[in-house]
């Protein structure tokens, strides 16, 4: 541990060098920028940037401080465009939109950036030193994580969502499975059998869940202010705070240290990542919570813990890159081309090889959640004024921003034909008192749900058996159950 | 007959929909695949599980909190879909940067902007995303079929 200390203050001694404070600076003011434009993600940033870098022959240390910059401020573009707009830019901010917009529709979206940049802050920050504390041995644990242990990880989460929605587990489960049934659409990962396609080459390739996102969110916000109520969006624009109180700040803070340990230990597992950390992290301060009838109505805690959770994950994720090779999402995976471009090979031997990469990258991220939170905190007043442009120019802007964003993800115009099917179904569904959060879990998790649970049959030739074999099983099945029965016994000692 | 309430109604509409599905899933043609669970069965398995939740509405008593779309919510709620899809149509063909104008006028209309002010941010704004994604992102915007033959 104080060797890993003494490392960690030679890695500052890299991240304070003039050029890497200019670096992360650079890269999370482009990032908090790219983040907030729909369906653009932190990937466009790293990859339209990697030419640049590799052209002026940045050193590997700070190219990765760069990318890392561009990667968290992009966490917090999300934020803005999910609170404000609601429109998530990733899967991962769908659940922050949730009370984010809630608060943003009672003129408290100050108040709702100013607790998603504090906690995003705590989250990022405070994971940094289990990161230090816990890397190899939670590599190992990422190891150990077998198809039959990321199932139940995310029936973990699923089971998670019988927290979501004010209509109860039947219409937050059908949401869930709605989404399941997007999954499905497409090429069959395993036997490469076409599902669903109706011989539709668009549909080939499975509909990305960018369109998903922006069609359920997005179009289905703005065919609601098409022919809603002025009042509500008069109560948009008039913004009252930019700024949380002491006793916010305290009556939040137990939800975000809680977030951030299971948003980091999610987030080191490669794929689960962030979406999975803010659901289940959502879900759990919402029982924990003696006023969880407030969650998804405008709850400040609705917003701190999916962001620490968020923040908490991209940390976590950078363990399987960095230590086993193994990129947790796809813009991790951009860095390891990256980094494998500039002459150095992520793996077990990266902290040994490399520590200036490995340790310069960690105090790097405390120095930019530092800097991102005095660049954003002030900025929070700036980004409000979004509200107070006129309806006839900001809807029509988020409208083609939202289009564009899809289109970009493949160049094709049956996707924004999906995205306005996509708008309408979940204009009438959120109508209907269907929740969409659900939705959006079930297409991020449904492919690698499938995946896992078919490779796990695979491998135990049909048995159910592999399902309780390890150690981590029978743990995330004690969870389960525990998220199931619980709650229900607390409830019924309550009453009695 | 008693009446039906919401989600009663609702749990109709998603059990024929599961139906739907699972007629389509026993239709996947699996081909060589020996395996232990298939193609299909994932399939099969979502769509009963979804029968399963559309039951469980039918006899759940959760208050329903919502309310169905009006007609006169549908009458505007239609044109604008139709208005994103013809743009979907016509992007390929004429170009981002005939298209998106003509899109930002329509769309100012359903927020009862002005038609001046309307051209003047839909210029504006066609310019913004164009130099935003083609000249910072690089990422190229349809140039249309009519720019490709002069």
């Amino acid at each position: 541990m104080f060797e890993s200390l003494s490392l960690l203050f030679d890695g500052f001694s890299v991240a304070l060098s003039f050029q890497n404070i200019f670096l992360v600076l650079l890269g999370a003011f482009f990032g908090t920028v790219i983040g907030m434009l729909p369906g653009i993600g932190p990937v466009n940033a790293i990859a339209v940037l990697f030419p640049i870098v590799y052209a002026l022959g940045i050193p590997p240390e700070s190219a990765i401080i760069l990318f890392a910059g561009i990667f968290y401020g992009s966490q917090y573009g999300n934020s803005i465009s999910s609170i404000l707009l609601n429109v998530p830019g990733t899967s991962a901010s769908a659940v922050t939109a949730i009370d984010g917009y809630a608060l943003a529709k009672k003129g408290k979206g100050g108040e709702a950036l100013a607790i998603s940049a504090i906690a995003s802050f705590i989250g990022g920050t405070l994971s940094i030193f289990l990161l230090i504390i816990f890397a190899p041995l939670l590599a190992k644990l990422a190891i150990d994580f077998g198809p039959a242990e990321y199932s139940l990880l995310m029936v973990f989460a699923f089971v998670a969502l019988s927290s979501f929605g004010d209509s109860g587990l039947a219409k937050a489960m059908i949401s869930a499975f709605i989404g399941l049934v997007i999954a499905s659409i497409g090429i069959d990962p395993i036997t490469g059998t076409a599902r669903l396609s109706f011989g539709n080459l668009g549909l080939y390739d499975g509909i990305d869940f960018i369109v998903v996102i922006i069609g359920f969110f997005a179009i289905s916000e703005l065919l609601e202010m098409i022919v809603g109520k002025d009042l509500d969006l008069q109560k948009i624009q008039t913004v009252s705070r930019v700024m949380i109180s002491l006793k916010q700040f305290i009556k939040s803070l137990g939800a975000m240290l809680r977030s951030l340990v299971s948003g980091f230990l999610v987030g080191v597992l490669p794929g689960a990542g962030a979406t999975i950390a803010s659901f289940v992290a959502y879900a759990t301060e919402k029982r924990l919570s003696k006023k969880s009838h407030k969650f998804g109505k405008g709850h400040l805690v609705g917003v701190a813990a999916p962001e620490s959770a968020n923040n908490a994950s991209a940390v976590g994720s950078f363990i399987p890159l960095l230590i086993l090779g193994v990129p947790g999402s796809e813009t991790t995976a951009v860095m390891l081309g990256g980094l494998i471009s500039l002459g150095i090979a992520p793996g077990p031997l990266m902290m040994t090889n490399h520590p200036e990469i490995f340790w310069g990258l960690a105090a790097s991220m405390f120095v930019g959640n530092i800097f991102l939170i005095i660049l954003n905190l002030p900025l929070v007043r700036f980004f409000v004024l979004i509200l107070k442009t006129p309806r006839w120019v900001l809807m029509p802007l988020i409208a083609l921003l939202s289009i564009v964003g899809v289109y970009t993800t493949s160049g094709s115009s049956f996707d924004i034909v999906l995205m306005m099917i996509f708008g309408v179904i979940g204009w009438v569904m959120k109508r209907c008192g269907f929740p969409l959060a659900p939705l959006v879990l079930g297409v991020v998790l449904g492919g690698l749900i499938e995946i896992n649970f078919r490779r796990a049959m695979i491998y135990s030739d049909g048995s159910f058996g592999i399902f309780f074999e390890s150690g981590i099983c029978i743990s995330l099945w004690i969870i389960i159950f525990s998220l199931l029965v619980v709650p229900k016994i607390l409830k019924k000692f309550k009453n009695t | 007959m008693p009446k039906l309430t919401s989600n009663q109604y609702y749990s109709f509409v998603v059990l024929v929909f599961s139906l739907v599905y699972l007629y389509l899933g026993l239709q996947i043609q699996v081909g060589f695949f020996n395996g232990i669970v298939g193609p299909h069965h994932w399939v099969i398995g979502v769509a009963c599980s979804l029968i399963f939740f559309s039951v469980f509405l039918y006899f759940s008593d959760k208050k329903f909190i919502g309310k169905f779309p009006k007609k006169n919510e549908w009458l505007q709620v239609i044109p604008f879909s139709l208005t994103i899809l013809l743009y979907a149509k016509t992007l390929p063909l004429l170009g981002f940067l005939i298209t998106t104008p003509l899109l930002m006028i329509t769309t100012g209309y359903f927020f009862n902007a002005k038609i001046t002010k309307s051209i003047v941010s839909a210029v504006l704004m066609t310019v913004f995303c164009y130099l935003l994604f083609t000249v910072l992102l690089k990422i190229s915007l349809p140039s249309g079929l009519w720019l490709r033959n002069v």
